[in-house]
């Protein structure tokens, strides 16, 4: 098995960054028309199931993206196994505990509004 | 005899190459990328902190109300406008629009003013 | 005229090193090769590959000012001076400005850069309509300088597994091509984050093809095909 893809990591960046120009097109705009912007609405926004969904997906194409992008400069630029096998590692593991933390943040907020 | 590659130097010398526009567009998306990468965990933290209670909401808000933190906020702010506008540049590309040496040309050099322009912009809207 | 010239014997020099080299352009001089040739008269050291002398062999690719081209069709008048002359970046040197191209032509080589066709033959000729004939243009006309991989950042970091603008034009200008019937298996082929993948879309290939060929948009056309056979 091939360790690293050839298209698919192709696709995925480029479906990731068509999401994340929708949302944050779509996300500046909502924000720039919110009066009055306070604790409890912005809470309540992002608490709600459309909103939740999408900010999910927003940080998953993040965090695809990121480690597509951070792959393709490792594989340019840093040839020794041991020192690819390390930044990868370790970009890998950042990458999977930002996520965590998203998902946990998320799931309290329906948690506590339950 | 050794093979001819063993033993010669390779000519590579970055400092001697004069870079045509587009590698220098293709290297300001890279960088910018990279530094949004590792601007990452703020972001998270940010929005994290955002939501955890009305004082990490307040602490956020003036947080960035403050002139200071905006000139921090510069480059993270430049990376987001220069690594969105040179990702609509690819994927135009990839959908073949502007491919050709002309528009190529034409698209890197409004990428890189636009993403000049972009950071004025942003940190404008900013701005408190 | 002044031209400042990278000089390398691994059989005599422990490093490579500039020499500079003042030259009278003759009035039928109309070409940088033509004032090489005349430096060569008198420095017979001076070693570079030539053939062909009008940019059809594709031998005197070199970096010149900075950037790759073929000595033989580069005008004198249109030079910076002091001409800096630099081996093809990302090559290893062989001597002066000769490049060692056996990885180079390997990527080449890799693509089966022919026609494949298994059906049986036809009475005369494998025919062509003219649009499917045109799809080759622009492909079909490179002269395999290197000017483009050794232009190429991802190249340069990857020169044994990435292919390259040039083997990745050769091998469009047969996935392109009516008449061949192994395409699915062209672009299996390509499928590698390495040989096709690592191609970042820069343009420094086009930038400096002396044929004008573009081979980031045959790259661009691949990643398509690629796409499209796996849907």
């Amino acid at each position: 098995m091939r360790l690293f893809g050839g298209l698919r990591p192709w696709v995925w960046q480029r479906l990731s960054a068509i999401y994340m120009l929708l949302f944050l097109a779509v996300f500046a705009t909502v924000l720039a028309n919110a009066d009055g912007m306070d604790f409890a609405r912005w809470r309540d926004w992002i608490a709600s199931p459309p909103v939740s969904i999408a900010v999910t997906l927003f940080f998953a194409a993040v965090f695809l993206h990121a480690w597509i992008g951070l792959r393709d400069i490792v594989l340019d630029y840093i040839h020794s196994a041991p020192l690819r096998a390390l930044v990868l590692g370790l970009g890998l593991f950042a990458l999977l505990a930002m996520a965590f933390r998203i998902a946990i943040v998320l799931f309290s907020l329906h948690a506590s509004t339950i | 005899m050794s093979s001819p590659t063993s033993r010669h130097v390779s000519s590579l010398n970055l400092l001697k190459i004069r870079f045509p526009i587009g590698a220098v567009a293709s290297i300001s998306h890279r960088i910018s990328g990279a530094i949004l990468v590792l601007g990452l965990p703020f972001l998270v933290e940010a929005f994290a902190l955002s939501l955890r209670s009305e004082a990490g909401y307040d602490a956020l808000l003036s947080l960035v109300r403050n002139p200071l933190t905006l000139i921090v906020l510069l480059v993270p702010v430049w990376a987001v406008a220069q690594h969105v506008l040179a990702g609509i540049r690819h994927l135009l590309m990839d959908a073949g629009i502007g491919s050709t040496l002309r528009d190529g040309r034409r698209s890197a050099r409004m990428v890189l003013i636009g993403g000049a322009l972009g950071t004025a912009i942003l940190l404008w809207i900013l701005w408190p | 005229m002044r031209l400042s010239i990278y000089r390398y014997d691994p059989d005599q020099d422990c490093a490579p090193y500039m020499k500079d080299y003042d030259v009278e352009p003759e009035d039928s001089d109309k070409m940088l090769l033509d004032l090489l040739l005349r430096i060569k008269s008198t420095d017979e050291s001076l070693s570079f590959r030539r053939s062909c002398r009008e940019g059809i062999c594709g031998s005197d690719a070199m970096n010149i000012n900075g950037r790759n081209g073929l000595a033989c069709i580069t005008p004198i008048k249109d030079l910076r001076e002091p001409v800096e002359l630099r081996p093809m970046p990302g090559f290893p040197v062989v001597r002066d400005l000769i490049v060692d191209m056996e990885q180079f032509l390997a990527h080449f080589r890799s693509v089966r850069p022919y026609l494949v066709n298994n059906d049986p033959p036809p009475e005369r000729e494998r025919l062509q309509t003219p649009e499917q004939r045109a799809a080759l243009d622009g492909l079909w006309e490179c002269i395999l300088c290197g000017c483009c991989s050794g232009f190429c950042p991802s190249y340069w970091w990857n020169p044994d597994k990435f292919l390259g603008p040039a083997a990745l034009l050769h091998s469009y200008r047969f996935i392109a091509d009516s008449r061949d019937t192994t395409t699915a298996e062209r672009l299996a082929f390509l499928d590698d984050v390495y040989r096709l993948y690592r191609c970042r879309s820069i343009m420094n290939c086009t930038e400096v093809c002396p044929k004008q060929l573009s081979p980031s948009r045959a790259i661009e056309h691949i990643r398509i095909n690629v796409l499209k056979s796996s849907m």
